[in-house]
């Protein structure tokens, strides 16, 4: 077997989608809303073949329930994921006509092609559905009976979704050879056992593992492993792949020998990648496009340089290492809420006038609405004592905090404080302000150093 | 890694060794080694040895083709159901074997619940029949490749056949090339007991299949024969247990010498 090409069956015509049509041919098309006890989901997203989407997000965002609606592991509620023509899972929601679904469904059969959009899902045929669910040739069949596609609801067994996923652990099968493991996807499809090795072996190849396949796999270090999980996941062909943070438990520079193969091997492929990632260097690195998810949401999207320079939710700002505080813009003055800590002192609230701004981002006044104001932690200067705010119009925002803990900074200390804002001290200011855990301070940025943009 | 155990240990651990070597040991000294070749060659012997080993490996055999499914569906299903299936399948591990004997002849005996049927309709009669031996073995034995099994497979968790599904394998395939495999070590040493078990078996086989010579009377039950001394001397009993503890001990060490996939783990 030659080393390109991937063994990967061209899908056979699924069955149709209707309006929300999927994209070019093996372009992830994902709009899900599912549910997971009182969490809701509901995120759309686009990966184009060969291309990477981040999504970053707080614990409990919802990361690995997106992955999971997928991958098929967690059922939707509404909504449809396609990899070009072919739809894995889809869901009609209330809101399209759940009602003459449910006739349809009882009445099943013949009559399902007299509703516009389930002709063309008759047109396709049931042999047609079949073939595509159980990707002929190289993918199971065995799962085929298991395919749930009844009238509009259309759910793929994960062992016939074509869909790869790696997560932090590798997971490399113990009982195995290294060779078997990376074989394993290929054997399961039915190819040939020395086909597969030989695959296997040209797979291990490109992930800078020559010659590693008679290797167990308690034998590799952690890099190794995964480079063996990325080598197994591709060897199967999938049209998706799904990376759970797949460097959190490499260490930095094993981790970027990694990112760097990963990235070679994704552009040769031209696989569609969804990568859940903590880190802002994986976004920056792997991502054309990096969503960020809060409560199940996107909350914010856009290229991840712009998405790190400028940041509009707290999380991505902590990630792009950039103070965020919230505010109102007014008549191009900025009027900034800032909870003034504990104590009886409650928020205070700022009027900010602002001065123009070289690079124009204020200069024009943001528009009248909420917006947010973002500066680096070293920017923010700390002064001693719990003395009443100074009277506006210094060109300087200023608020109270207190003092919540300490740490090693970039600059020499890290100063956290109750109004979420870090301040990064030199070893040497740290230690004439002579700050404690529960200090009163005043905090002040030169309002030149904050950029605002809308909220 | 030289961690010692403490020495106040030694004593009970000393103690427990003794109580569980010097039996066989006595068993050993007390042999009547002029007449043993020949108690161990006759041909009640053989005849009793041969039967044991094949209904032990029949039973065994049994006990993989059943256990094997009842241990899966055990340790992948949840809820309450479950748990009592996990309790019922116990039970036989907890009951005297002698119970177990009446309860299956209550069942298959001729006027038992399933047995007068099988009587009536096909005119076939199980208890005291080498089938009515093997029942009784696998009835004593599958509980503890069920257990083992089970063991094993909840260990592994389902994280591996997760990985397997995403790479296209179905349920067969998960099942044959990553569920059972990882719980090899588990199922080895199921089916070691298991057979141990088997061979030992006496209680059941007594009540269900008898003790007849050739048919049902394995060796444990020619042991207790020539012990209770049906015209034979005691001597015989002392060198069919010897036999016995042979057998048994070839098949822990040949099960010890074979683990699968994990060189001198």
């Amino acid at each position: 077997m030659s080393m390109g090409p991937r063994p990967r069956p061209r899908p056979a015509a699924g069955p149709r989608t209707g309006p929300p049509a999927a994209g070019p041919e093996g372009t992830l098309v994902v709009r899900a809303q599912a549910r997971h006890g009182d969490f809701r989901l509901d995120v759309a997203l686009r990966v184009e073949p060969g291309r990477l989407v981040a999504v970053l997000g707080p614990n409990g965002a919802g990361k690995s329930t997106l992955l999971g609606a997928i991958a098929g592991t967690v059922p939707l509620e509404a909504g449809e994921v396609a990899v070009g023509e072919r739809v894995l899972s889809r869901v009609a929601g209330p809101d399209e006509g759940a009602v003459g679904e449910r006739v349809l469904s009882r009445v099943a059969g013949p009559d399902e092609g007299a509703v516009g959009e389930r002709v063309q899902s008759r047109v396709a045929g049931p042999d047609d559905r079949a073939s595509s669910v159980s990707g002929r040739g190289a993918w199971s069949t065995s799962s085929r009976r298991a395919s749930t596609v009844s009238g509009r609801r259309v759910q793929v067994p994960v062992a016939s979704r074509r869909v790869g996923l790696l997560g932090q652990d590798a997971l490399v099968f113990p009982h195995l050879s290294v060779r078997e493991n990376v074989a394993f996807g290929l054997r399961a499809a039915g190819v040939g056992a020395g086909e597969a090795r030989a695959a296997a072996d040209g797979w291990l190849e490109r992930l800078g593992l020559p010659g590693f396949g008679d290797r167990r796999p308690d034998e590799l270090s952690g890099g190794q492993r995964q480079r063996v999980a990325i080598a197994r996941a591709l060897a199967a062909g999938p049209d998706v792949l799904l990376l759970d943070e797949p460097f959190a438990q490499l260490d930095v520079r094993v981790a970027a020998g990694l990112r760097e193969t990963l990235l070679d091997q994704l552009a040769a492929t031209a696989t569609p990648v969804v990568l859940v990632t903590h880190d802002a260097l994986d976004a920056l690195t792997l991502a054309d496009h990096a969503l960020v998810l809060h409560d199940g949401r996107v909350v914010e999207e856009g290229p991840p340089l712009e998405l790190f320079s400028e940041p509009r939710t707290e999380f991505s700002a902590a990630l792009a290492g950039l103070d965020l505080v919230r505010g109102r813009a007014r008549g191009g003055t900025v009027h900034v809420d800032v909870e003034a800590g504990t104590g009886p002192r409650g928020s205070a609230t700022l009027e900010v006038p602002l001065p123009a701004d070289p690079t124009g981002a204020v200069a024009a006044g943001p528009p009248d609405g909420p917006v947010v104001l973002t500066f680096a932690p070293g920017d923010v200067r700390i002064v001693p004592g719990d003395a009443p705010v100074p009277p506006d119009g210094t060109g300087e925002l200023v608020w109270l905090a207190r003092v919540v803990d300490l740490e090693r900074g970039p600059r020499g200390v890290r100063v956290r404080t109750s109004a979420d804002v870090v301040a990064d001290l030199t070893a040497l200011e740290a230690a004439a302000l002579a700050l404690r855990p529960g200090d009163d301070v005043r905090l002040a940025v030169d309002a030149a150093r904050a950029r605002v943009r809308p909220a | 890694m030289t961690s010692r155990a403490p020495r106040l240990l030694w004593l009970p651990a000393a103690l427990a060794a003794g109580l569980l070597v010097l039996p066989v040991v006595a068993l050993v000294v007390r042999a009547d080694w002029a007449t043993l070749p020949d108690d161990v060659t006759s041909a009640a012997a053989r005849q009793a040895l041969a039967l044991s080993l094949g209904t032990s490996l029949l039973a065994t055999g049994f006990c993989l083709l059943l256990g094997v499914p009842l241990a899966v569906v055990l340790a992948r299903a949840s809820g309450w159901g479950a748990d009592v299936l996990r309790a019922l399948v116990t039970l036989p591990l907890v009951l005297p074997p002698t119970v177990g004997g009446i309860a299956l002849l209550f069942l298959l005996g001729r006027r038992g619940l399933i047995g007068q049927s099988l009587d009536a309709w096909f005119g076939i009669t199980i208890p005291f029949t080498t089938a009515a031996v093997v029942i009784a073995q696998t009835f004593v034995a599958m509980p503890f490749l069920v257990l083992g099994l089970e063991g094993a497979l909840r260990t592994s968790g389902t994280r591996y056949e997760a990985v397997a599904a995403t790479l296209g394998a179905g349920r067969w395939t998960v099942l044959r090339r990553v569920t059972l495999p990882l719980a090899a070590p588990g199922l080895v040493s199921g089916t070691v007991l298991c057979f141990a078990r088997a061979l030992g078996e006496f209680g059941a086989t007594a009540l269900f299949a008898g003790n007849t010579p050739g048919v049902t009377r394995t060796m444990p039950l020619a042991i207790y024969s020539a012990f209770n001394g049906s015209g034979v001397s005691q001597g015989t009993a002392v060198a069919l247990s010897l036999l016995l503890v042979v057998a048994a001990a070839a098949v822990l060490l040949a099960a010890r010498a074979w683990r699968p996939g994990r060189a001198g783990g």
